[in-house]
């Protein structure tokens, strides 16, 4: 009974490893002593070890994310891999992510 | 013993009844028949003075959607996106045609929101933190609303010391103003509130598919 009591109470287990994604997101925008893309990217795949490590995958955009700063970091060929990832991993992603995926093609050329 | 378990067991079934039986105010005929998978963000539109809300607020609403079971589009992604096609600020951007907005991202459905309110609100004894926002998600496919919710949160709530006398609060409301623009506390109180707004709940959103809970409502 007491199970069951809770049961309405009681929150879904998580989804997703988060990690620092938020809030690395926010001082991507934060002016003053913003982050730089170097310093995000070693940050998020520092949270790729913690999920790995509870078991629980990363979260819709992370590899999106990714691919964006190793654009902005000069590795195209990087960037393309993971907007692919995060379209395997996420197919509501798909147009989306192809058309990123042109875009570098085309720049690439 | 018998008449026991079977008192029991009513008890639960009323009980359990009522944490779902709260009357809702929403209508949820259009958002049940659309059956958003992914749902597109876009930055928020700022009606607070303060000019970090819209990336304060932008930056906390991914995790209570996805943690609801959509998928929720890239926001950096969408904001770069918006940007290198002419739209640079949220006002332009949530005027774009939702045809366009289906086309470049293929979004199921789209959450306009608006912050009325975000950061410090300076009264006479006492300055908190507050964030409130409002929101409305429409189906990018027929230009239906889905849904709308608001929801606010302030430090006040969870700083409730008595302080004596005035003199006690106007000092507490001086270190208060201080701590409050030090450790950005907008963002912090905007986590609460777009977790208030946004995370599915009787009134609120309902669970996406990837949520165990899909469709379990009532």
């Amino acid at each position: 009974m007491i199970l069951l009591l809770q049961g309405c109470a009681s929150q879904t287990p998580v989804l997703y490893e988060w990690g620092n994604y938020e809030d690395l997101v926010y001082k991507s925008y934060s002016g003053a002593g913003k982050l730089s893309p170097d310093e995000h990217i070693q940050k998020l795949e520092a949270d790729y070890q913690v999920s790995r490590s509870s078991n629980r995958p990363v979260p819709p955009g992370y590899y999106a994310q990714l691919g964006l700063l190793y654009y902005q970091t000069g590795r195209p060929d990087d960037a393309a891999k993971s907007f692919t990832t995060e379209a395997e991993l996420f197919p509501e992603s798909k147009v989306f992510m192809n058309r990123l995926i042109e875009k570098l093609k085309q720049k690439g050329k | 013993m018998r008449l026991l378990r079977v008192v029991s067991t009513l008890s639960v079934f009323s009980l359990l009844g009522g944490c779902a039986s709260s009357v809702s105010k929403q209508d949820y005929t259009n958002y049940r028949n659309s059956r958003p998978a992914s749902i597109l963000v876009l930055p928020p539109v700022n009606n607070s003075p303060d000019i970090k809300a819209t990336y304060g607020v932008l930056s906390t609403v991914t995790r209570p959607l996805a943690e609801g079971g959509y998928y929720v589009f890239p926001v950096t992604l969408v904001d770069q996106t918006f940007k290198e096609n002419g739209l640079l600020n949220p006002p332009e951007m949530h005027q774009a045609p939702l045809n366009r907005l289906r086309e470049i991202f293929g979004a199921d459905a789209v959450l306009y929101i608006t912050i009325e309110q975000y950061g410090a609100s300076y009264k006479v004894v006492t300055s908190d933190t507050v964030v409130t926002a409002k929101a409305r998600l429409i189906d990018a496919k027929t230009g239906e609303q889905l849904w709308s919710g608001k929801a606010t949160a302030s430090s006040a709530e969870t700083d409730s010391n008595n302080t004596n006398g005035l003199a006690g609060l106007l000092l507490k409301a001086v270190v208060k103003q201080v701590v409050s623009t030090s450790v950005d506390q907008g963002h912090d109180i905007a986590k609460i509130t777009s977790r208030r707004l946004l995370s599915p709940r009787s009134d609120g959103l309902l669970y996406g598919p990837r949520s165990s809970l899909y469709q379990s409502e009532k």
